[in-house]
């Protein structure tokens, strides 16, 4: 009965370690640079998104901000645009993405630059964002948590006045693309 | 008489406890630099000054301000007491909205919300040569806050989009 036991306990507890391990990965890695005074920081507080959406107004342009913000839990930014090694910083916080756990859902390789987009989800819900992009100089990481809706989120690249944001509007982009697409390979179906 | 004793000590240290929040100021306030601290009724005969009558509303509901400015490589306070003071306003429920560092230099705006209502506001400005530090104590309203920066974007929209010279001046020609 005891080993039946210690048994379970064991495998409870490897699961739930395993599970922290690779939620830690990210955030290890922001931990470590999050004061290299190489990089710029910034971290906005899920308080912060919550006090933002709780304020009433007639303005459109604030509401539609109040629309994408009210479900955001949190944002972090890793960012520099001067930094020596950029492809192998990219690369090293490529290998802590815990590809089991996380979905690809863009690619972008724009001469040598590139740009990757993860998502988190659990069902129909997106829980977290992840972009990472990299080139020869510049480096930029950033995580937004919640429930995300990636069609607003894309309308934040204008609003968000950080270095990196406007990779966001790229999802917008290729989520119009990917319509398109089946759209017209729909269009191919009715014609055959 | 116990009681008594235990209910002096009790709100001895209950009143220690609420004023922690202020060390900081406290232990660097004579330092070369500047820092004050705006009382309520200073705050309230202020208000009488302002036209706006959301500004006055808004101004009404602060409690306290407190100001502490070191520049120009005066900065005494140290780095252990930065994290010191953060470590202990997470405890007193003052949680972290923004934080912002560039190079050497940290941004940290903290506040205390509760129903729509901020109890209390902190920034920090952090680095090497300098520092501030604003405190600001009161109820204040995110709306009447809303109000206030609506207006002066508005304000400010209606700069930018008046013409640097009016249609109405006529350019004075001279014929020879």
């Amino acid at each position: 009965m005891k080993k039946q036991f210690f048994l379970i306990l064991t495998v409870v507890l490897g699961t739930i370690l395993q599970a922290q391990a690779q939620n830690d990965g990210i955030t290890r890695f922001f931990k470590q640079y999050e004061d290299d005074e190489r990089f710029t920081m910034v971290y906005v507080s899920p308080k912060m998104f919550q006090m933002v959406a709780k304020i009433e107004t007639d303005d459109e342009d604030w509401n539609n901000i109040r629309e994408v913000v009210k479900d955001l839990g949190g944002l972090r930014v890793l960012t520099a645009d001067s930094i020596g090694d950029g492809v192998a910083m990219y690369k090293s916080a490529l290998s802590r993405v815990p590809q089991n756990e996380y979905s690809e859902l863009l690619t972008v390789r724009d001469g040598k630059e590139n740009v990757r987009f993860w998502i988190k989800d659990s069902g129909n819900i997106i829980e977290e964002l992840l972009l990472l992009v990299g080139s020869e100089d510049e480096f930029t990481m950033l995580s937004f948590t919640g429930k995300i809706d990636l069609d607003k989120i894309s309308q934040l690249s204008k609003s968000l006045d950080i270095d990196g944001a406007e990779h966001l509007g790229k999802i917008k982009g290729s989520k119009n693309k990917d319509k398109d697409k089946n759209k017209g390979e729909d269009k191919e179906e009715d014609k055959n | 008489m116990k009681t008594f004793l235990s209910i002096i000590c009790f709100l001895f240290f209950a009143h220690t406890l609420s004023a922690q929040d202020g060390w900081l100021y406290w232990k660097y306030k004579d330092y070369d630099g500047m820092a004050f601290t705006v009382p309520r009724w200073v705050v309230d005969a202020g208000s009488w000054f302002l036209d706006e009558k959301a500004e006055r509303k808004l101004l009404r509901r602060v409690d306290k301000v407190r100001f502490m400015v070191f520049e120009n490589d005066m900065n005494p306070v140290s780095d252990r007491d930065m994290k010191k003071f953060t470590r202990k306003a997470h405890r007193r429920e003052l949680e972290d909205l923004v934080v912002v560092r560039d190079g050497k230099t940290q941004v940290r705006v903290m506040g205390k919300e509760k129903r729509g209502i901020l109890r209390k506001v902190v920034v920090l400005v952090h680095s090497p040569e300098d520092f501030v530090f604003v405190s600001v104590k009161g109820r204040l309203r995110l709306n009447d806050i809303n109000h206030i920066i609506e207006k002066y974007d508005k304000e400010d929209k209606g700069k930018k989009d008046k013409p640097m010279v009016p249609p109405v001046v006529k350019i004075p020609v001279s014929r020879v």
